[in-house]
């Protein structure tokens, strides 16, 4: 009954806002499947106009028409096969000079455009005034259509639109004008083109003609069949290239911004006055002299909430599944399988479930850590960090800059030492690159949250805090002390810095960030701390004397614990003094994930023989099991939202004579925090003092081997070594100091 | 007359430091975005890459995308090839040139 | 100091909060002034101050969507006055 259907395309880069337009032209009438042998998504809708049969299809968002990559192939091939009646290009109207590159392609393959200006309530917001006139003008007359996509403004306006346009037989769009040297080649292609009946039929003469001068490897491909056209492009291009001293395709690329920067001088209207935006009132607030750097502390103290006791409820319930079901299923194969007791038995549960267990059960405890710190990364306020920062810094003579590089290496410390870059000079990287070592980086956190756990229960977040701050104040005192002896005749850079607007985080950003940041810790687990924790357990199953036999020696009798042994003295004054302590700092150095690992192996190993007793006594049933995974998880989730509550009592609870109550869904009281195998024995070999002393070690002492690497490859040889010799030798002292002080000010007990 | 796109890539090639893109932008009054575009032009071309994208040294991030801890600091480029950027040129005015704080 | 009394002309690091002003000389040395060249703070632009403290960072709004933090030293070396109202 109606006459044969219009095909519509929608074109647009990424983000503009083309899927919700699509939307409020189409609704449900929608197919959605996938471009045919590509595993791109296609999208497909239908709307009636008068009677009249329209098909929407929603190109890939691209920046371009090039060829390179598969959207961007899809889109020019729908544009030049199925020739439809009308491009609607929606262009971003806040972004409308980048966003008209993509038009000016649509415009060179012939087809006529309906231009969607889209956001155009943003750009009005930000002072950009829009003449929609001037623009259809610059663009031969293509209708040009303010439009919302959220709201729905501006799409019955675009329906007609669709509709004057397919009414209209003879589409002139605009032509770009190329320099006279490119429109001479293109003149001469052109004819040569027309002469091969296949080709127009398919493609615009002009349009191949352009591509065949720039060169592109899809059509280069395409046109194999007719070589003396491709020699004739490449002659072309060759000679332009000797007549202007430029590359063909740089200068058609060229034209097309050129023909945008008139379309825009004559249509867009920019501000004259600088206007207030709201990002710059929350600066008044969030940079100001006074609250600055106490709202930059509060918000690391918040962080650190989060980090360490949001985590825990879930951590608990790794450490139960990997310590409960996950042990006693490998113990009940390898029974199975008759290994029973054998050295294969005591590799894969004391050497791999425990250490790489051990170091996995953080997975958490990071995963929130890293989620807080892209919070506020992608809020804008890491920048303001810096900023706020830049006054403590000069104070002792450093640059302000030097604080993200700083920042960076709460994360992990060997991106930190590589950000060094971003100073521009020499010996103030050479400085920052020194103290970044010394910002706690993420491997270091398990080690606080242990010790925390242990010793201080539900303050163990006071712990963890005051172990950032620590690194902090020790990163600033040395580059204070470096800055007066070594840098002493290097003055400061100036300091200037771009501020990226504040925004509300975007979700979907921050949660990719910090997956990605923690499957990094569990990549991690599995190669280098597995590989690690094969190691230890194989010298801690190898007797050092010859009395003792393999797989049946006491720790401290083997030969990892006769090594460490050696060492343990070093660590005497500052409360550590164990063969333990010492054996876990030594590997260590591989990666810092792996002192936990070790102290698992070492402490939960030794107090195996009571665990398996009990176990082989009562093994809970597989359902049991089961259940004991599924319930727990379930509470984990309950106590996991109780604690993201609890920050906001916990946060106001630091200002003297308030105390709110905090949640407590459970009814359990905040005692019930089971302590693991590892916390209980950790109380046995160290005392509370000792145990601070040892966290502090931990936070100053010599970066793992791939800071190491990363710091020579970026300094030198002699620069790392003086920084090991001095990161051992601060660390000591720190912890000799809190050690001793403590023990002077009666808190040894 | 040089295009504006080889002047942004020369740009590159006469700078001793990385630049920043905004930095650039409001430098040669081109849009941040336009100027975007105009370097990735160059990326594709192979005529300039991103700097810092770090971690060639370190083994504990396979991420496709370089290094996950570091997206979040300014982009630097760099020209790749035959013209590489002459070092710093020394302060012409001694100690009287930088800032105290 | 006296100098928001003589209207011609002071260093930017004393202008308040909320000002506008434009930039008419930058002092000190070629290299500060190419620095500051490369950041597009050129003679006759007119910035807004959006956070200004005595001898501490200065944030600058340079156009509509940049804002740029300059530190207390380079501020002293950029000379403005009060760019007019416009009506």
């Amino acid at each position: 009954m109606a006459a044969q259907s219009i095909k519509i395309a929608l074109a647009g880069n990424p983000n503009v806002g083309k899927s919700t337009l699509f939307n409020a032209l189409t609704g449900s009438h929608q197919h959605v499947g996938n471009w045919p042998g590509k595993t791109v998504e296609k999208k497909e809708g239908r709307l009636h106009l008068d009677g009249q049969d329209v098909i929407v299809v929603d190109l890939p968002g691209t920046y371009s028409l090039t060829a390179y990559s598969i959207e961007e192939i899809i889109s020019r091939d729908f544009i030049i096969n199925e020739r439809p009646g009308a491009v609607i290009a929606v262009v971003d109207a806040a972004n409308l000079e980048r966003n008209l590159y993509l038009v000016t392609q649509v415009l060179e393959l012939e087809t006529p455009v309906i231009l969607a200006l889209n956001m155009s309530d943003i750009a009005r917001n930000r002072g950009l005034s829009i003449d929609p006139q001037k623009l259809s003008r610059g663009l031969n007359g293509a209708p040009v259509i303010e439009t919302v996509g959220s709201s729905g403004i501006g799409v019955d306006a675009l329906k007609t639109a669709i509709r004057q346009t397919a009414a209209v037989a003879d589409q002139r769009p605009a032509r770009i004008v190329y320099s006279e040297a490119l429109e001479n080649e293109i003149a001469q292609l052109e004819p040569a083109i027309r002469a091969v009946p296949a080709l127009v039929q398919q493609y615009r003469p002009r349009w191949l003609a352009i591509k065949l001068l720039e060169a592109d490897e899809d059509i280069l491909k395409r046109l194999e069949a007719h070589p003396t056209l491709i020699a004739a492009g490449h002659a072309g291009s060759e000679r332009i290239e000797a007549a202007t001293g430029e590359d063909a395709e740089t200068l058609i690329t060229d034209a097309r911004y050129n023909f945008i920067g008139g379309l825009v001088s004559e249509a867009l209207v920019r501000p004259r006055e600088i206007l207030e935006t709201t990002s710059d009132k929350l600066d008044h607030v969030l940079t100001h002299r006074l609250y600055g750097v106490p709202i930059f502390l509060l918000l690391m103290w918040v962080v650190f909430q989060i980090t360490a006791n949001v985590s825990a409820p879930l951590l608990n319930w790794v450490d139960g599944v990997i310590a409960g079901p996950l042990t006693h299923w490998t113990i009940g194969l390898l029974s199975a399988l008759g290994l029973s007791g054998s050295w294969i038995e005591a590799l894969l549960v004391d050497g791999i479930i425990t250490g790489v267990g051990g170091v996995l059960v953080f997975a958490p405890v990071l995963m929130s850590l890293y989620l807080a710190i892209g919070l506020l990364e992608d809020s804008g306020y890491m920048a303001r960090a810096a900023f706020v920062m830049d006054r403590v810094m000069r104070a002792i003579g450093l640059h302000g800059k030097s604080f993200l590089p700083m920042l960076v290496g709460f994360g992990c410390t060997v991106p930190a030492v590589y950000a060094t870059r971003t100073l521009e000079n020499e010996s103030d990287r050479k400085l920052t690159g020194f103290l970044v070592t010394f910002m706690s980086c993420g491997a270091r956190l398990p080690v606080y949250v242990v010790m925390g756990a242990a010793f201080f229960g539900a303050q163990g977040g006071n712990l963890i805090f005051a172990m950032y701050l620590l690194g902090i104040a020790v990163a600033l005192t040395t580059g204070w002390a470096l800055k007066k002896t070594v840098y002493r005749n290097k003055p400061p850079q100036p300091f200037v810095m771009e501020l990226p607007p504040y925004r509300a985080p975007r979700l979907q950003t921050v949660w990719r960030q910090t997956w990605e940041r923690t499957s990094s810790f569990i990549r991690k687990a599995g190669t280098i701390i597995l590989a690690t924790s094969i190691v230890i357990w194989l010298l801690m199953a190898l007797p050092a004397t010859s009395e003792g036999r393999f797989n049946d020696v006491a720790p401290g009798d083997s030969v990892f614990g006769t090594v460490s042994q050696i060492t343990a003295p070093i660590f005497a004054p500052a409360g550590f003094g164990n063969w333990q302590a010492s054996g876990s700092l030594i590997t260590g150095f591989i990666a810092k994930e792996v002192v936990v690992g070790t102290m698992s192996q070492i402490f939960v190993g030794e107090e195996e023989a009571l665990a398996v007793e009990d176990l082989a006594a009562a093994p809970p049933t597989f359902i049991e099991d089961v259940t004991f995974i599924g319930t727990s998880l379930l509470e984990a989730a309950v106590l996991t939202v109780q604690e993201i509550v609890n920050i906001v009592p916990r946060t106001v609870n630091i200002i003297p004579g308030i105390n709110l109550a905090e949640a407590d869904f459970l009814g359990a009281g905040g005692e019930v925090e089971d302590t693991g195998a590892l916390e209980s024995a950790l109380t046995q070999v160290f005392s509370p003092l000792a145990a601070v002393a040892f966290t502090v070690f931990v936070l100053l002492y010599t970066p793992c081997m791939v800071t190491v690497a990363a710091l020579r490859h970026e300094f030198g040889t002699r620069y790392t070594l003086y920084q090991i010799a001095y990161t051992f030798a601060i660390a000591w002292l720190g912890a000799v100091i809190v050690y001793q002080g403590g023990l002077l000010l009666g808190w040894g007990v | 007359m040089a295009s504006q796109l080889s002047s942004v890539l020369d740009r590159f090639v006469n700078q001793s430091a990385p630049v920043s893109i905004s930095q650039m932008a409001r430098e040669m009054q081109i849009e941040p975005g336009v100027l975007h575009s105009m370097i990735d032009y160059w990326v594709r071309k192979g005529r300039l890459r991103e700097v810092n994208s770090g971690g060639e040294a370190c083994t504990s991030c396979g991420g496709k995308s370089g290094c996950p801890f570091i997206v979040n600091l300014p982009r630097y480029y760099e020209v790749v090839g035959e013209n590489t950027p002459a070092a710093a040129p020394p302060c012409a005015c001694g100690g009287s040139c930088h800032t105290s704080g | 100091m006296m100098i928001h009394e003589t209207p011609q002309c002071f260093p930017i690091s004393l202008a308040a909060r909320g000002e506008t002003v434009s930039l008419i000389e930058i002092r000190g040395c070629e290299k500060v002034r190419q620095r500051l060249g490369e950041l597009g703070l050129n003679v006759g632009l007119t910035v807004r101050v959006v956070q200004s403290d005595f001898n501490g960072p200065l944030i600058l709004a340079v156009r509509n969507d940049t804002r740029l933090a300059i530190g207390q030293g380079m501020a002293q070396k950029i000379m403005v006055k009060y760019a007019p109202v416009e009506a």
